[in-house]
């Protein structure tokens, strides 16, 4: 089994070399604009030895949760007036370029909101798409058909834009836990609360009836309207029968966003009890 | 001579030195199918380590990616005159991460899949699929676009 890892590796080794110039690095994470400044940047890199072609486009949509748990993005068909869209008024500069290999490029966003704009954060995805030349695919049948294929990949990061004071809070509810496997599904309904998405972490943790920490998990999460997220808790190999509480928090701490960007919250907390086997 | 060389080592270093936060989704390599023969679908299947397509995603431990894929239907002959199906089936889509106790995943590539990255920050994607010539396929080169969208939530 290690052997073949090994092998394995060796090959990936080859194949990122001359993958490198297929997709571009992007930075950061998400982007956050305010009315004061009206502008931002990410910085895109192509880590490859062939040049990529990059294009920058806006859409409006928000994460949910769909019926198993997992977060997914919703898309609605048209950003009518209730929703709270900024991708009709910012705008990027370059929005198509070439990036040469090795090359970094400063993308600028600019907000151009509506006179009449209300105090409140708005919200849209930034789509960056990386294209790279055709791969010719080559049958050798006596007819002569040949197939190419090209690659296209795209990196969908949030952008949020805030006007005004803004507040967030959550409300946790109905939290429950069920066993899957060798893992503790743990589940709640999170209700966002105030003027702004929630922008947190949610740590869940399984404690005995004697305090002991068995099992716990760590996820930062991003609720804008609500949802019903599934966590998945490991368990140890050996976990003793017995009764045990699961304890869920959910707080605005975030190391990966800068601490100015973050809205405040007080945490919230919860636990329900649950019996192993 | 050496000062130069030190420097342009230094350059490319701070060049490809990773940006701050920073999420990466790469092609690695695309689908080949091989001989194609008239009448004869050409599968390839998504654990072939060279003829299936190939990605690269990075984000961030215990967070969530949410990834689709656009998938071409027909290839268009270059220069008109005909098409060539393709497919994918529900078992077509691979993804693994890349820690040591890494399991892999099969998906359907038809159906967005959201993954939550437990064991590594990065993992790899592989797609297989099938062409399916027609016993009067007209000779020629066939092209289409494999678009993989992923979303950072």
């Amino acid at each position: 089994m290690l052997r073949r890892f090994a092998t394995a590796g060796l090959l990936l080794l080859g194949i990122r070399r001359s993958a490198a110039a297929q997709g571009v690095i992007v930075a950061p994470h998400a982007v956050y604009l305010n009315h004061l400044t009206r502008s931002a940047s990410i910085i895109l890199y192509n880590p490859g030895a062939e040049p990529t072609e990059v294009t920058i486009s806006l859409f409006f949509g928000y994460p949910v949760t769909d019926s198993l748990g997992h977060f997914t993005l919703r898309v609605p068909d048209s950003a009518g007036t209730n929703m709270p869209s900024a991708t009709a008024w910012i705008e990027a500069f370059p929005r198509r370029m070439i990036l040469g290999p090795l090359q970094r490029q400063t993308v600028r966003l600019l907000a151009r909101p509506p006179e009449n704009l209300a105090d409140g954060e708005y919200w849209s995805r930034i789509a960056i798409a990386a294209k790279a030349g055709t791969v010719q695919v080559k049958g050798a049948d006596s007819a002569g058909i040949q197939v190419g294929l090209t690659l296209e990949v795209r990196t969908i990061i949030p952008l949020l834009y805030r006007k005004g004071p803004l507040q967030t809070g959550i409300s946790l509810t109905k939290l429950a836990a069920v066993r899957d496997g060798d893992s503790l599904d743990v589940r709640a309904h999170l209700q966002r609360l105030g003027t702004a998405a929630y922008i947190g972490t949610a740590q869940a943790s399984l404690v005995s009836e004697r305090g002991t920490t068995v099992a716990s998990l760590q996820q930062p999460v991003a609720i804008y309207y609500d949802a019903d997220p599934v966590f998945k808790l490991g368990l140890p190999p050996a976990l003793p029968p017995g009764r045990y509480h699961v304890r869920m928090t959910l707080t605005t701490e975030r190391t990966d966003i800068a601490p100015e960007l973050v809205l405040r919250a007080a945490p919230v907390a919860d636990s329900t009890e649950v019996a192993w086997p | 001579m050496r000062r130069c060389f030190v420097l342009s080592a230094l350059a490319l270093a701070a060049l490809a030195r990773p940006v701050v936060g920073q999420n990466q989704v790469t092609g690695i390599r695309s689908l080949a199918f091989g001989a194609v023969v008239r009448g004869v679908p050409s599968s390839v299947p998504p654990s072939d380590p060279i003829r299936s397509g190939r990605f690269y995603v990075r984000y961030q431990l215990n967070r969530q990616v949410q990834v689709s894929f656009t998938l071409p239907t027909r290839l268009a002959r270059v220069g008109g005159g005909g098409n060539l199906t393709i497919s994918f089936a529900s078992t077509d889509g691979i993804a693994q991460g890349t820690a040591p106790t890494s399991q892999p995943v099969t998906f359907n590539p038809n159906n967005s899949i959201t993954f939550t990255l437990v064991t590594s920050a990065d993992f790899y994607l592989n797609l297989g699929g099938t062409v399916s010539p027609a016993a009067n396929q007209a000779t020629g080169n066939y092209s289409g676009t494999v678009v993989l969208n992923v979303n950072f939530l």
